[in-house]
């Protein structure tokens, strides 16, 4: 697989009044950024188990955002 | 803080690139701060390539090592001394860098680094790897986690673990009291035949 | 702002002016003219497209005129209402009926330029006026080359130099090149303390806003040179003397001085100031930022006319010192920066005070009016899992970029999906009503919709889910607009699969998701109040003009406080004794406190000797208002203090200057300000005693004008107003020196002989004096917080006074739900704002009174006892107190929510040793199968999860 085909599965997890908000502001605009995030939105950070990081892992995240 | 440093050390131990895993700050009026996090850690994992890969973890390995370090950061161990690290740190009220390094370096470490080799050592005691996560409830896990879990501590000499130790000595008693009391529900049966095995 | 938006109960107008105010108090009339915004509010989805194809360009006011933007626009993206804007100043239909591009591009039909000025007549029972502030005349800033050289900005400007969402996305850049300023200069005091432009109060904001804008600056550009010029800084606030600290800290500089001008110099601006020495300097600069001050608004006098009410000699509402939220015309109050210059706090705590006078003087209509839905009974939904998708095109915004028919038809192969479909706007009107029918249609009991976000439009969703008999937690929403389509216009394939990959981690979470019952906790309509002192009994009697029954609790054996002898408190003792909805306790304490918002329960003690008994007291809110006291410090400035006749304290001589003895008024006093404070034993500001020593010395020379009055200070912080009094003493004589913390005054007594040695930096040389008197100026220490703290488990800074729970926001609240605080248990402060104080925290406290329950958002933690093993983590990781321990019925510990407190913030969750704990809406099972479906493309597997 070269580089340049590659996308990376990253798993994010977004805090509802700071990243996730900031995210939606990013969308109005009109910010570009690459497409490989796949947000779960959380209340806040805190909710942010271990142990969701760890299986997202399992499940085959590339990489882990949390963004408070 | 509590949470980074777990999740850093304990991808450290199962030999994957801690960079994978980013914990940052953005308010809700920092979109172009979100864009340039977000666009940088794309930028890095595109860099590292898939898990594992960087890294040189072959597949089936990789998997048996996440699978492992899933069970660990599952274990009420593990989680009562990450709980109780974070718990300190809020308490003392120090937010520097390297006041937080060292209370993760002298109680979290220790713990994950216990739990890892207490998994290595009774080899049946992989619970999580063979059917993996019939029910995406963690809860059963820790039911099954827990097995082996009386008998580690006797091993470590490690004074850490002595009040996590005595918890877990009392923690059967309990479950079975719980048994008698209302033997419904499936996690307790589990835990039963668990202890049957042992005995 | 969105808070207000949502409110069913809050009519937001708008573009829109007051024509005439007439009637009286409970009974108003109101005229008033909505200019046209030329876009229906209802229709605007806020795509943002108009503003893409408006050809004309517009200076974008939002932005202080620095950038760009088009006729049709939205300010930023927060703005409330979030629904677009036409200029009519600059639209070319509006302006020269052409164009009309913008008609068209609306997919959702919203441009409406038949729109005409409406005029309505509201009735209304008080009034309240925010008009805020407005701007120093360019006239002023051109003394400093403003307008001649574009280096040369407003704070105003700088602010949005610094600000993401700015011209410069952040980037700090001079206007003039684009190149980053390396060497920036902050001038104080423009348009403030400014007899030539007419200004002759003190701004009192711009001292704290030029430290933090110069701390955000140098974060930007860590090398970044910075200087600010002052005559005195003037961070009173509370906690404020820490921050200039940090900016000092961090190579901040602050100069003493006068500067004469800014001169262009090239490429660069010249300063020249002038020191206290008399010495002349200049220094080139890359960017001049003038701290504007607040300017009263430009309306200010047609307001007046309109309502009645009148001005002060500075154009702001006239108000007075222990009714500081009225206006002269009754039942018309005023908030914020039109009542004198004020940060966003006291703002803040003006607007609350004044929304509960208000709502006190109208009380009697109280719960008319109010808007109150009623809804179908929730069905049962039963054990099967029946999902409806809906895919939404939000016109061209999502649909242009995402393939929106392949990701519904994508959703419809998954696991219990029973419905699935596309929607040109998901969230039109019609379009609820097609929703509900199709809920009834296919019995869905989970409802999936993929369009903007949840942030914005949760709440409307969750609205005809409950229109439609289903509980509004049976909801999930993938945002493929804001978060997708948006974001990767350019690259249509990845956007359409990561929308996939969003709707299938959504329909595993919903497969997942229960009803949640709506929660609400009945609310004991009683205040209590701790402290009898000025802010307490306000509280106490504006709770009862609320119409609630209050316990207000004195420490000592009568009411009054600090300020017994005012001829206010006096009234306002008489007031508390005869209201019959209070019940007042002296020698009182409070020994224990349990419960949660809505249902306190206390122990107190009373009386003295024989007569003490203790007393159980339930009630639903606690205002603390403990107050603080004179402080009294053994050493002043390294000097050791032995009180005396001659060596005595503000508030001594105060008394002394009100007695009638005939030499009460010394022939000379040294007056030494920040006796014990920042820094000096206490380290903070105690923010009214430069008031007290100029009303002193202001005292002193009325009754003895020839008394020698000397004043040594490090800045003086007659702050608004005040600033008035302190020109005037100086008129009069009053001798102002200020003095360095590396060379302190010296004090010495020897019998009744008093020394005072300072360094005067005007004539650069050491003076000796014998004064008659020594005046000292001390701060106040805070009483009791710590035991306070402990027992209602509320925070304290590290000075002793009481943490609200957000500075800005929620200035007069605890953390903890249902404690609120205010007065000098808070932080010092004249009277003034002690009452506005007081009347915004009872205004708070009597918000769950009024409402009579506490709703609780389903969202909050939930423990599962069973699982739960008793180790107590989560009650001591809680931010909010919201976990209390109690015994099973094996009398084993286990933890309980204590759902009124909850704040879902999850931290217990992740942080429970055997997952005994889970946030609805946001469990673990709901989490983890999000998760799985992360990872899984085929959903098959799951089934037998399920």
């Amino acid at each position: 697989m070269s580089k340049e085909e590659y996308n990376p599965k990253i798993l994010g997890f977004l805090c509802n009044w700071c990243c996730y908000a900031a995210a939606d502001a990013a969308g109005v605009s009109r910010y570009q950024y690459p497409p490989n995030l796949r947000t779960i939105r959380v209340m806040c950070t805190g909710r942010v188990d271990p142990a969701f990081v760890l299986r997202g892992f399992v499940e085959g995240a590339d990489g882990i955002f949390t963004g408070g | 803080m509590g949470m980074n440093a777990l999740i850093f050390n304990v991808l450290q131990e199962i030999g994957i690139n801690p960079a994978r895993f980013s914990l940052q700050w953005a308010s809700a009026a920092e979109a172009p701060r979100f864009v340039k996090l977000i666009t940088e850690f794309s930028g890095k994992i595109k860099e590292l390539g898939p898990l594992g890969e960087s890294e040189g973890i072959e597949p089936d390995e990789l998997k048996i090592r996440l699978d492992k370090a899933l069970a660990a950061v599952s274990s009420r161990k593990v989680r009562m001394v990450y709980g109780n690290t974070t718990k300190s740190i809020r308490k003392e009220g120090i937010f520097t860098q390297e006041y937080i390094s060292g209370v993760i370096e002298e109680k979290l470490t220790k713990a994950i680094k216990g739990a890892f080799e207490a998994d290595k050592a009774p080899k049946e005691a992989k619970p999580v790897s063979g059917k993996k996560a019939a029910k995406g409830s963690p809860k059963k896990k820790v039911a099954a986690k827990e097995k082996p879990e009386p008998k580690k501590p006797a091993k470590k000499a490690a004074k850490k673990a002595e009040p996590a130790a005595k918890k877990k000595a009392s923690a059967p008693k309990k479950a079975a009291a719980k048994k008698a009391a209302a033997p419904k529900k499936g996690a307790a049966k589990k835990k039963t035949a668990a202890k049957k095995k042992k005995k | 702002m969105v808070e207000a938006g949502r409110s069913p109960n809050i009519e937001i107008l708008t573009n829109t002016d007051l024509l005439s105010l007439k009637g009286k108090p409970g009974n108003f009339k109101a005229d008033i003219v909505q200019r046209p915004r030329y876009i229906n509010a209802d229709d605007c989805t806020a795509c943002g497209l108009c503003t893409e194809y408006c050809p004309r360009h517009q200076v974008d006011d939002y932005n202080e005129g620095l950038n760009l933007t088009r006729p049709i626009h939205i300010d930023y993206p927060q703005a409330v209402p979030a629904t677009y804007y036409i200029d009519p100043r600059s639209c070319l239909h509006l302006t020269h009926e052409t164009c009309q591009i913008c008609v068209p591009v609306c997919q959702s039909k919203a441009i409406d330029f038949s729109q005409t000025p409406e005029e309505k007549t509201l009735e209304v029972g008080a009034v309240i006026m925010s008009p805020g502030f407005g701007r120093i005349s360019e006239e002023t800033l051109a003394k400093y080359s403003f307008g001649k050289h574009p280096d040369v900005v407003t704070s105003i400007e700088f602010e949005r130099l610094l600000n993401p969402s700015g011209p410069f996305t952040g980037e700090v850049r001079c206007l003039s090149d684009n190149r980053h300023p390396h060497k920036i200069a902050f001038i104080q005091c423009v348009g403030s303390r400014d007899i030539g432009c007419d200004n002759g109060y003190c701004s009192s904001v711009c001292c704290m806003y030029a430290i933090k804008e110069a701390m955000v600056a140098k974060e930007h550009d860590p090398e970044a040179d910075i200087t600010v010029y002052y005559m005195d800084i003037r961070t009173q606030g509370k906690d404020f003397d820490a921050a200039q600290k940090r900016a000092e800290d961090k190579g901040i500089k602050f100069v003493r001085a006068k500067v004469a001008d800014v001169m262009p110099w090239g490429n660069h601006l010249r300063l020249t100031y002038s020191t206290l020495d008399g010495k002349h300097s200049f220094e080139p600069y890359d960017m001049v930022v003038l701290s504007v001050g607040l300017e009263s608004p430009p309306d200010a006098q047609k307001l007046a006319d309109m309502a009645g009410f009148k001005l002060n000699k500075y154009n702001f509402c006239d108000t007075d010192t222990f009714t500081p939220l009225a206006t002269s015309k009754e039942g018309v109050y005023v908030a914020g920066a039109f009542n004198g210059p004020m940060d966003i706090p006291e703002s803040v705590t003006q607007s609350s005070g004044a929304a509960g006078i208000a709502s006190g003087l109208i009380k009697k209509q109280r719960g008319k009016g109010i808007v109150h839905k009623s809804y179908p009974d929730e069905k049962d939904i039963g054990d099967d899992v029946r999902i409806g998708v809906f895919v939404c095109h939000c016109g061209i915004n999502i649909g242009s970029v995402v393939d929106v028919p392949d990701v519904s038809t994508y959703a419809g192969d998954m696991e219990g999906v029973v419905y699935y479909t596309e929607s040109l706007y998901s969230c039109s009107q019609d379009a609820q009503e097609v929703l509900k029918d199709k809920i009834k249609e296919h019995d869905l009991n989970r409802v999936v919709i993929a369009a903007c976000s949840p942030r914005t439009h949760e709440p409307l969703f969750q609205e005809t889910l409950k229109d439609a008999g289903l509980n509004r937690s049976l909801f999930e929403m993938v945002n493929i607009r804001d978060q997708c389509s948006w974001v990767h216009a350019n690259e249509p394939d990845a956007a359409t699969d990561k929308s996939k990959d969003l709707v299938r981690m959504a329909v595993a979470k919903a497969r997942h998701i229960q009803p949640l019952p709506e929660q609400t906790v009945p609310v004991n309509k009683t205040a209590l109040v701790l402290g009898g002192g000025i802010a307490g009994m306000t509280a106490a009697s504006d709770m009862a003009d609320q119409g609630f029954n209050c316990y207000l609790l004195e420490k000592q054996d009568s009411l009054g406080g600090n300020y017994k002898k005012l001829a206010h408190t006096k009234k306002l003792i008489e007031q508390v004794k005869k209201n019959k909805l209070i019940t007042a306790y002296t020698n009182a304490e409070l020994q224990q406190t349990s419960g949660f918002v809505g249902n306190f329960s206390s122990i107190i003690t009373t009386g003295k000797g024989a007569r003490a008994k203790e007393i159980t007291l339930d009630h639903g809110v606690i205002i603390i208002a403990t107050g603080a006291s004179e402080h009294r410090p053994e050493a002043v400035l390294g000097n050791s203090i032995k009180y005396s006749k001659n060596i005595v304290t503000q508030s001594e001589l105060a008394e002394q200057l009100e007695g009638k003895g005939k030499k009460r008024a010394p022939d000379s006093i040294v007056m030494v300000q920040c006796a014990g404070s920042r820094g000096d034993d206490l380290n903070y500001c105690s923010k009214t005693c430069c008031n007290t020593a100029v009303q002193n010395a202001l005292k002193v020379k009325e009754i003895n004008p020839d008394s020698q009055i000397v004043v040594l200070y490090r800045d003086i912080r007659t702050y608004g107003y005040a600033e008035d009094l302190y020109q005037d003493a100086r008129q009069k004589g009053v001798l102002f020196i200020p003095y360095e913390m590396d060379n302190k005054p010296t004090i010495s007594a020897k019998g009744k002989k008093l020394t005072v040695s300072f360094f005067d930096p005007i004539l650069q040389d050491d003076i000796t004096t014998n004064p008659q008197m020594v005046a000292l100026s001390v701060g106040m220490v805070p009483e009791e917080t710590d035991t306070l703290s402990k027992l209602l488990k509320v925070p304290v800074t590290a000075d002793s006074f009481f943490l609200e729970a957000h500075v800005k926001l929620r200035p007069v609240e605890l953390p903890v739900d249902g404690v609120y605080v205010c007065g000098l248990a808070h932080s010092p402060k004249p009277i003034n704002e002690i009452i506005v104080q007081a009347q915004a925290a009872s205004a708070k406290a009597a918000m769950p009174l009024v409402k009579g329950y506490v709703t609780v958002d389903p969202i909050v933690s939930n423990i599962d006892k069973e699982t739960c093993i008793g180790c107590r983590l989560c009650t001591s990781l809680c931010p909010y107190q919201a976990i209390q321990m109690v015994k099973d019925e094996n009398n084993r510990p286990k933890a309980e929510t204590i759902v009124a407190s909850c704040k879902a913030c999850g931290i217990c969750a992740s942080h429970c040793p055997t997952f005994a704990i889970s946030m609805g809406g946001f469990t673990n099972e709901q989490l983890t199968s999000q998760i799985e479906a992360f990872g899984k493309e085929i959903t098959e597997k799951e089934k037998e999860t399920a």
